[in-house]
């Protein structure tokens, strides 16, 4: 099963390290991850997204806890998640398919954040399903790369990790 | 002040009074401050940094204190590495002081420079590199406080030699003791509640044949209330107590309920306990993979006939090897009274008496081994046993009649061959006039025979007993088993003089071939107190069970 979830870590040199170490070495998948500083510029979250079953996200949880600089460990509610990541895709694109792309892009809400005469990039928000869709509408063209933040989550609601 | 004295002052402020290591230069200035402090702390510097450091895991069994150890850039810190995975494993409170070079030549690979904080993350508790004179004193402290708090472990401050060696004043120091925050343990978050409580008491009532299983944990406190809270939840329930064999002596070798040790090469009693069990009341212990002997009862326990209460004091344990059908999160020493209590009354109210003085049926079927009760009987119940790893540390667990809780200094959960004679220097600093007996295998004691001169040097009244098989004994074994008597590199060929080698440093050396002469040698060790070997050339299979 998929699951999300937040951490919230002190915002120190090498938190990172201990949070990833910790699943490497007891050999926990990850699926996706991202971090970023929070409200308070003292603490950072980080999100991690697993494919696993209850007893290994228990674990999962637990270990976290004993982590030193670890504040908070939460796994979110599948039934009241938004989950977003932020992709940039570089796609090939001269004047013969220049429209066709940006309409494309259009259809997904993606952005066009830059130009050039052979090539063009654009930018989307949103779910996994939606931006492997966008992915596979535009392969033909020529992907030249793919950047991907990895997703971030939040409790929807005023529900937050600290409650 | 420098860096290097504020780590002297704090360590006195945590009750250090002696710490082990090896010098070198990162830490010359430690070692300068340790010179111009000697009345203040012992420092006991061994042959090698790694029997440091199992010195100092060793200490910190014996005395429960933490155990300190100092120890050189580069080498000198990769040398304690092995020494860390054994106190990580067996939760023992260590503190780990390395040197580092100057914080600007950090990640140029510059001279005796490694990362030992990366090298070390996943044995330690917690590691951290101290950036600024101005966070060595947060540093150090809470290092102390998380190796004690909660589920004990080692902690490594790695200090760069600029930093050790910046000035300090005395407004920065008020300062830093002014802004200390205390690190809290995250395990205070999580506490049993009432109804967990009722659940268990529900399954102690339905079991019909329960069983308790003790481990390393419940030795973590010096008290006795714990071990006789359980000596006491056995009587109630009239059941066998089975230990780990972290915690073999936890209870008396000869009490009626205690039935030894499970594991592999744990006592028939115990495992046979463990497998008829239909609930398993788990204390302290997190199932190791040695200590569940059988396939059949790894699958016994997941058939979901026999029911598992886990009580432990990291919630990461529970359901971690063992799926357990109810669990107590918290200190045992709370635990255990209020789990008593809270039975105790359900069966009044339901007008059952509970409690047996005498078992119903023989649980401990300990074996008397002659040359250990010869070995008790003349050092005494309040000598120190440390052994190495391998047959003879079996040999020992199973038969030898402990008397006292934490007597028994051993590793568990590494399985270190080369702890022994590291471990027996530290257990020595603290045991004080207490007889300290180490036995050793031939193999484990080639791997770490440089300690000697350390046990010369300080003149440290140890009694190592070798025993002289010939073999890598545990590995031997298993070749038997495995490889169709293959032995590939088991068998020690031309054997060394021991008794020389051992005399070489000082020590009285004898060879026991009869019970006699072993009796004599030890005889002797207890009359002088000074260190003595013996090499025991007495076959010690047979012999148990
Ligand atoms: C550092 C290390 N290397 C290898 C092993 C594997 N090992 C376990 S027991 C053993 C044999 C120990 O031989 P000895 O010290 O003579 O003890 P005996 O079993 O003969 O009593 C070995 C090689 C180990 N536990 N630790
Ligand atoms: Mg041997």
């Amino acid at each position: 099963m998929i699951k999300t979830i937040s951490i919230l870590v002190e915002n120190k040199a090498g938190m990172l390290v201990r949070v990833t170490n910790l699943f490497s070495r007891r050999g926990y998948n990850i699926e996706s991850l991202a971090v970023g500083i929070t409200e308070k510029s003292e603490i950072s979250r980080i999100t991690v997204i697993v494919d696993t079953d209850e007893r290994i996200l228990d674990q999962i949880v637990h270990q976290l806890m004993k982590l030193v600089g670890v504040i908070k460990v939460k796994v979110l509610d599948d039934d009241a998640i938004i989950t977003r990541e932020l992709v940039l895709i570089k796609v090939k694109a001269d004047s013969t398919c220049r429209n066709e792309i940006i309409q494309i892009a259009e259809i997904f809400r993606a952005r066009i954040i830059d130009l050039c005469p052979d090539s063009l990039t654009i930018e989307l928000t949103g779910q996994y399903d939606k931006t492997n869709a966008l992915l596979s509408m535009i392969e033909k063209f020529g992907i030249i790369e793919v950047a991907r933040t990895g997703k971030v989550s939040l409790s929807r609601g005023t529900d937050s990790i600290n409650t | 002040m420098n860096g290097a004295r504020y780590i002297v002052d704090i360590l006195c402020e945590n009750g250090v009074d002696v710490v082990f290591g090896y010098p070198g230069a990162t830490v010359l200035s430690i070692y300068d401050e340790l010179h111009k402090n000697k009345k203040r702390i012992r420092h006991i510097r061994t042959a090698h940094e790694q029997g440091a450091a199992h010195a100092a895991d060793a200490y910190a069994r014996a005395s429960g204190k933490t155990g300190v150890v100092i120890a050189t850039s580069g080498p000198g810190a990769t040398n304690l590495v092995t020494g860390i995975a054994n106190a990580y494993m067996d939760s023992v409170p260590m503190v780990v002081i390395t040197g580092n070079v100057d914080q600007h030549l950090i990640g140029t690979d510059s001279f005796q420079e490694v990362d030992i904080v990366g090298i070390t993350m996943s044995v330690t508790k917690y590691n951290c590199v101290v950036h600024s004179i101005d966070e060595l004193g947060h540093s150090l402290r809470n290092a102390f406080i998380i190796a004690q708090s909660g589920r004990k472990g080692p902690v490594l401050v790695d200090v760069p030699r600029d930093v050790l060696e910046s000035c300090l004043s005395l407004k920065s120091i008020k300062k830093m003791e002014a802004e200390f925050d205390y690190y809290h343990p995250p395990e205070s978050r999580e506490d049993c509640c009432e109804h967990e409580l009722d659940r268990a008491v529900q399954m102690l009532t339905e079991s019909r044949n329960p069983v308790i299983l003790v481990g390393g944990g419940v030795k973590a406190h010096r008290t006795s209330h714990v071990t006789d809270d359980i000596k006491q939840l056995a009587k109630i329930l009239d059941c066998a107590i089975c230990s780990s064999l972290m915690a073999v002596d936890s209870i008396e070798y000869d009490y009626p309920y205690y039935a030894g040790f499970c594991g592999i090469s744990g006592n028939e009693a115990a495992n046979r306990a463990l497998d008829e069990a239909d609930l398993i009341i788990a204390i302290g212990t997190r199932f190791s993979n040695r200590m569940i002997k059988s396939r059949s009862e790894q699958e016994v326990l997941h058939s979901g006939y026999t029911k598992v209460l886990h009580i432990d004091r990291d919630r990461a344990e529970i359901n971690k090897v063992i799926a357990s059908d109810c669990f107590l999160v918290g200190d045992a020493e709370q635990i255990l009274p209020a789990l008593i209590a809270r039975y105790r009354e359900k069966m009044e109210a339901e007008d059952i008496t509970s409690g047996v003085a005498v078992p119903a049926i023989t649980y401990n079927m300990y074996k008397r081994d002659e040359i250990l009760t010869a070995l008790s009987e003349k050092v005494g119940t309040d000598a120190y046993i440390v052994t190495d790893v391998g047959n003879h540390q079996m040999w020992i667990a199973r038969n030898y009649p402990f008397m006292q809780s934490g007597r028994f200094i051993t590793s568990g959960g590494l399985g270190t061959m080369g702890f022994g004679l590291g471990a027996a220097i530290g257990t020595v600093t603290h045991a004080k006039d207490k007889p300290v007996v180490l036995i050793i295998g031939d193999g484990g004691f080639t791997m770490s025979c440089h300690e000697l001169a350390t046990i010369k040097a300080y003149n440290l009244p140890v009694l190592v007993i070798m025993v002289n098989n010939g073999k890598l004994g545990m590995v031997y074994d298993l070749q038997a088993q495995k490889c169709r008597g293959r032995f590939s590199q088991t068998v020690v060929k031309r054997k060394p003089l021991y008794c020389n080698l051992a005399r070489s440093f000082g020590m009285k050396a004898y060879k026991a071939t009869c019970l006699e002469t072993f009796n004599k040698a030890v005889q002797q060790y207890m009359d002088t107190k000074k260190a003595t070997f013996i090499d025991l050339c007495m076959d010690i299979y047979g012999r148990n069970e």
